[in-house]
């Protein structure tokens, strides 16, 4: 998962409205920056004692999956990206719009909400973008216009070289990072720069075929309180240190749903079932609540397995 | 973005007048109208959705063609009268470059030239918010002000609406003309073929066109004309055969004020004409005639799990990049193996798509089943380089009364 931190700016709409309407043909969107150093809205100060940086809104997360492989390949980019913001939508806050844009501020996506459109906790659905060209050296822009009465906050990220999302430690709690840390992959600045094999990647000379994460839904709750999911070991086991390890469950930007640890002559074969975190699970690995996500609201999930050695590979189920 | 040292908020220096935010003549819902436009503009709309939907619903009547100019067409500070230092000044030179810009979006040279000069002004902006007795920056700023390349706030009474200027009183027409219905209908290859999947709360929309037509934006709209969602075209959408590939609209709430929707308009923006589709909301429920099992519906998870598809290929040899330089690094810092020393070959041997790139579906138990789709519902094959096309597909396996779908995305 990745993360971009947020800056906030605070406008009054219908001052917004007025300025909307000397918009026009081959007109690029309002940076909020813009706004800000004409004086036309306000910055909210993160970390000035009376707003965390860790409170809602204050970071994006975000995934890029797809066709993007920069100068590795001689494929145009056809990047997905998938964003979640920990904001809540109730009928006097809510997110009504998500704007992705170039640096030159074209459009790329949009979508549009109303006080009614959440996930079961509340939160801002997550914003899908299927099929978009990135170039892997300039920056994106993502804004989150949250309306409050008569005033908008926009939270603004900004995507610098978007490059395809890893299962990189930083997000993982931290059991599995010590795990990680021995794994083949990785150095000491970044132990586990999560090396992920893919159809479109993979870092291994043993066969594709036999290094992907094959998985399938066998039951799933309406209400997603409660799910199993079948990986498949890619392999058998080889040895102590050459085994099927990890099997893990995600929503679309890294949070967890669901995962499993096997030791070493567990006496398990073939696939691993894999359920949803459970309390004991949190507490154990001290999970907080937002990494903890609901497989119901995932219109997709990506699920991981993992042999210890040389090998992890991520791949994807569609919901719906 | 030079904001993080800007320190302590600052106060709204400024409050709309009341004239400012007047509702336009004749309309009775100021805020109703205030939400679809704000929602068209902020939302990047306003940029060029909207710009274009506004500009066909009067007629071809053209707004200012900066969004950082923020001043009215006509206003003495476009027209050049009133900046200091005249055509020589580098600003208003910028100012210059914008129109040129905007007239003629395709000129890169005004685009890198406008969004410098924007970029500029800000920077020069915020170092005089910054530190009020820089008065040379405050001077500069005040110049790229009156230049028209950022926002004045000495000018945030801006152009109100409906104050009976054709821009104005076209503007107010907007906000309602925004309504779909006033749209011109699209016709040829303009319709779309549309596939609905998943559920009202969490739609997976697939559109397509079979056109050539240079198409910038699509948007997603209720019928009321509410957006959902947009989509503008980059290179992303064109296969190399010129063809539009299909449009994936994911994850969207197909609702109206908390209800269900019985269609969608989908509008189709090309320079500043905008055409409009209504597409009947049907979710793709039946193949070959039966009813379709998916995780959507979930209405057989029994036959869903036996006859689930498992994204499953083998590369062929050496079609791929492999990077022969890279080495594994050794963390001995955590205690890791050291594979030079283990296997004597330390190098990862990373092997990355390339366009004459072939893999090969494995078909079967604990792989792909059945009949494979794109995500349109049409057969495709997936032999040789396939997969790179088709990122996301279906595939249809027979149970009897039932066809289960599986759902495949790769990347």
């Amino acid at each position: 998962m990745a993360f971009a931190k947020t800056e906030i700016y605070e406008i009054d709409r219908r001052k917004l409205l007025r300025m909307t309407g000397t918009m026009g043909v081959g007109a690029m969107f309002v940076n909020p920056a813009e706004l800000f150093a004409a004086g036309m809205c306000e910055k909210v100060t993160i970390d000035n004692g009376s707003i965390e940086a860790d409170q809602a809104g204050a970071t994006l997360q975000f995934w890029i999956d797809g066709l993007h492989m920069g100068a590795r390949s001689n494929i145009k980019s056809r990047a997905n990206i998938t964003l979640f913001m920990d904001l809540n939508q109730s009928a006097v806050s809510y997110v009504e719009s998500v704007v992705i844009m170039d640096e030159n501020k074209h459009t790329m996506g949009a979508r549009y909400f109303d006080a009614s459109m959440k996930m079961r906790d509340g939160h801002v659905p997550y914003v899908r973008f299927e099929n978009i060209e990135l170039d892997a050296t300039k920056t994106y822009y993502c804004v989150y216009a949250v309306r409050s009465g008569s005033t908008l906050k926009l939270f603004t990220s900004k995507i610098d070289k978007p490059e395809i999302s890893r299962l990189n430690t930083t997000f993982l709690p931290q059991k599995m990072r010590d795990d990680f840390k021995t794994f083949l992959y990785g150095n000491t600045a970044n132990p586990t720069p999560g090396l992920i094999t893919t159809q479109f990647e993979f870092y291994t000379a043993n066969g594709l075929a036999l290094h992907c994460a094959r998985g399938r839904v066998h039951d799933m709750a309406s209400d997603g309180s409660s799910f199993t999911v079948n990986i498949d070991f890619m392999h058998g086991d080889v040895a102590a240190d050459h085994y099927m390890r990890y099997f893990i469950v995600m929503d679309p930007v890294g949070r967890l749903l669901g995962y499993h640890k096997r030791t070493f002559g567990d006496g398990m074969s073939g696939s691993v079932n894999v359920t949803a975190v459970t309390a004991q699970q949190k507490a154990d690995d001290n999970l907080p609540d937002l990494q903890v996500a609901n497989i119901a609201d995932c219109p997709y999930i990506q699920f991981y397995t993992e042999d210890s050695y040389d090998a992890i590979a991520r791949n994807m189920i569609r919901l719906r | 973005m030079k904001h993080s040292d800007q320190g302590p908020t600052r106060p709204v220096e400024e409050k709309p007048s009341p004239q400012a935010v007047a509702a336009p003549p004749g309309k009775s819902s100021e805020q109703d109208e205030q939400d679809v436009v704000a929602r068209r503009a902020l939302l990047g709309l306003g940029l060029v959705g909207l710009a274009s939907l506004v500009a066909s619903a009067c007629g071809g009547t053209a707004f200012n063609s900066s969004s950082s100019n923020m001043r009215k067409k006509g206003d003495k500070a476009q027209s050049g009268g009133s900046t200091p230092g005249g055509v020589d000044d580098p600003w208003t030179d910028a100012a210059n470059q914008c129109k040129l810009a905007a007239a003629d979006p395709t000129n890169k040279a005004a685009v890198d030239a406008c969004n410098a000069a924007k970029q500029k002004a800000i920077d020069v902006c915020n170092a005089a918010a910054a530190d009020p007795s820089n008065q040379d920056a405050a001077a500069s700023c005040d110049a790229a002000k009156k230049a028209g390349l950022i926002g004045d706030k000495t000018d945030a009474s801006g152009p109100s609406l409906g104050n009976g200027s054709d821009q104005d009183s076209c503007f107010a027409n907007t906000v309602t003309a925004v309504d779909v219905d006033q749209t011109p209908k699209a016709d040829g290859d303009l319709i779309p073929k549309v596939k609905f999947y998943g559920r009202t709360d969490s739609a997976l929309i697939a559109i397509k066109f079979d056109s050539a037509q240079p198409i910038e934006q699509v948007l997603l709209a209720t019928p009321s004309g509410k957006l959902l969602g947009l989509h503008g075209i980059t290179g992303a959408d064109k296969s190399a055969d010129g063809k539009f590939r299909p449009i994936v609209f994911d994850n969207i709430w197909l609702k109206d004020g908390g209800k269900d929707i019985t269609e969608v308009r989908i509008l189709v923006q090309m320079g500043k004409a905008v055409k409009v589709h209504a597409e009947p909301l049907a979710f793709f429920t039946t193949y070959n005639s039966k009813p379709v099992i998916d995780l959507s519906n979930r209405s057989d998870m029994t036959a869903m799990y036996a006859n689930q598809s498992v994204t499953r290929f083998s590369e062929n040899g050496g079609s791929f990049a492999v990077d022969r330089t890279v080495v594994y690094p050794y963390n001995a810092a955590y205690g890791g193996r050291d594979v030079s020393a283990a296997a004597g070959d330390d190098h990862r041997y990373l092997h990355t798509i390339q366009s004459s790139s072939t893999l090969t579906p494995q078909l079967g138990a604990d792989a792909i089943k059945g009949t494979i789709t794109d995500i349109m519902g049409d057969p495709i094959d997936l032999t040789g380089g396939g997969i790179i096309e088709h990122q996301l597909f279906c595939t249809y396996v027979d149970a009897g009364a039932s066809v289960v779908r599986t759902v495949l995305h790769i990347g």
